[in-house]
């Protein structure tokens, strides 16, 4: 038969216990959800469809690519590089970069750049901590059959966000 | 006399008592051993949840693939491909759907485009003409091979997770782009 000084031992090591599982699991939430998810990959990509959107419809580019420019790319393809008043940020977190080029001979005809240049220098480099790039191409022709390749890049910074 | 009785009565019960101690200890103790691997039991698989939890935060990176389904530039590039007029100002469309094969025109303009442009982003790649997939589920041509996309052991079939454009030249048949995105 146990003795009543044993039984206060035991609810003290159960109580001590009982907190050792539970900051445990707090500690493992925290560790789990503490971390931001990083969607940037997924944001590029989504920027990417967008100016394709924009470019190529119904399998035809679109007829005013030649007066394409810095100055109405965003209002053409119907993008907001505006962000949240967080981190420092002055709207500096997109970059986007389009090159239509001639598919047979690669002859570069028109390149439109738009957002922050200096995210385009960190492509390339391995790290969560850059901004994420995502380069993509696609074909595409017009009413006359002239054939072209166009080439999309997509820059998203947002690193305070996306990665802690 | 009385008092004799009693001091002996009294060693008795001291004596038992001094046994009954003895006896209990090796209980107490081997008590004792069972909460400590408990508590070390409880411990160990706590830290290994921990370890775990935070492994598996750290990599919380989301994909594009994850969700993937569709791919739009592939899909556009095909509208585009489909839409090309070879010399005789016929397109790509219209030269599978009367020879019901890729020719030399279209073939190579298929390779050049989806193997250069999605050849590094997919794991493979096929383009051609689709007939009747009940019967016919792995096509071929010359320019894309087989459509590797189906594995077959005996009679049961496994379709490789892939992407598809289709497009409808009637109702059995039909033009594909097919990409590959896992083995």
């Amino acid at each position: 038969m146990k003795t009543k000084g044993a039984e206060k031992i035991i609810s003290v090591y159960w109580f001590a216990i009982l907190f050792i599982v539970a900051a445990a699991v707090v500690y493992m939430v925290f560790s789990f959800y503490g971390e931001p998810y990083d969607v940037r990959g997924i944001e590029t990509g989504l920027l990417v469809d967008r100016i394709a959107d924009c470019l190529n419809s119904g399998g035809y580019i679109n007829e005013d690519w030649q007066n394409l420019d810095e100055s109405n790319i965003l209002d053409e393809c119907r993008l907001n590089f505006n962000v949240e008043d967080t981190s420092g940020w002055n709207d500096d977190q997109y970059y986007i970069e389009i090159e239509i080029s001639e598919f047979n001979s690669g002859k570069i005809l028109e390149e439109v750049f738009a957002g922050n240049r200096n995210l385009n220098n960190n492509c390339g480099i391995e790290s969560r901590n850059f901004p994420v790039c995502l380069e993509r191409s696609m074909y595409s022709v017009d009413e006359e059959n002239n054939q072209y390749k166009i080439r999309i890049l997509s820059v998203i910074r947002k690193t305070e966000k996306n990665v802690q | 006399m009385f008092n004799k009785k009693r001091k002996v009565s009294n060693r008795v019960q001291i004596g038992k008592k001094i046994l009954r101690y003895d006896s209990s200890r090796h209980g107490q103790i081997g008590e004792t051993m069972t909460w400590i691997v408990a508590t070390m039991v409880i411990i160990v698989i706590l830290a290994l949840s921990i370890l775990v939890a935070s492994l598996v935060g750290n990599s919380r990176e989301v994909s594009g693939q994850d969700f993937q389904n569709k791919d739009v530039l592939a899909s556009k590039s095909f509208f585009s491909y489909l839409l090309t007029k070879d010399s005789g100002g016929e397109t790509v469309y219209k030269q599978i759907q009367s020879e019901e094969n890729l020719n030399d025109f279209n073939g190579n303009l298929g390779r050049d485009i989806f193997l250069d442009f999605y050849s590094k982003e997919y794991l493979d790649m096929w383009v051609g003409l689709f007939f009747d997939r009940t019967f016919n589920p792995s096509p071929s041509n010359d320019y894309f091979g087989d459509r590797p996309f189906e594995i077959r052991v005996g009679y049961i079939r496994r379709n490789i997770p892939h992407i598809t454009q289709e497009v409808f030249l009637d109702e059995n048949k039909s033009l594909e782009l097919a990409l590959k995105i896992e083995n």
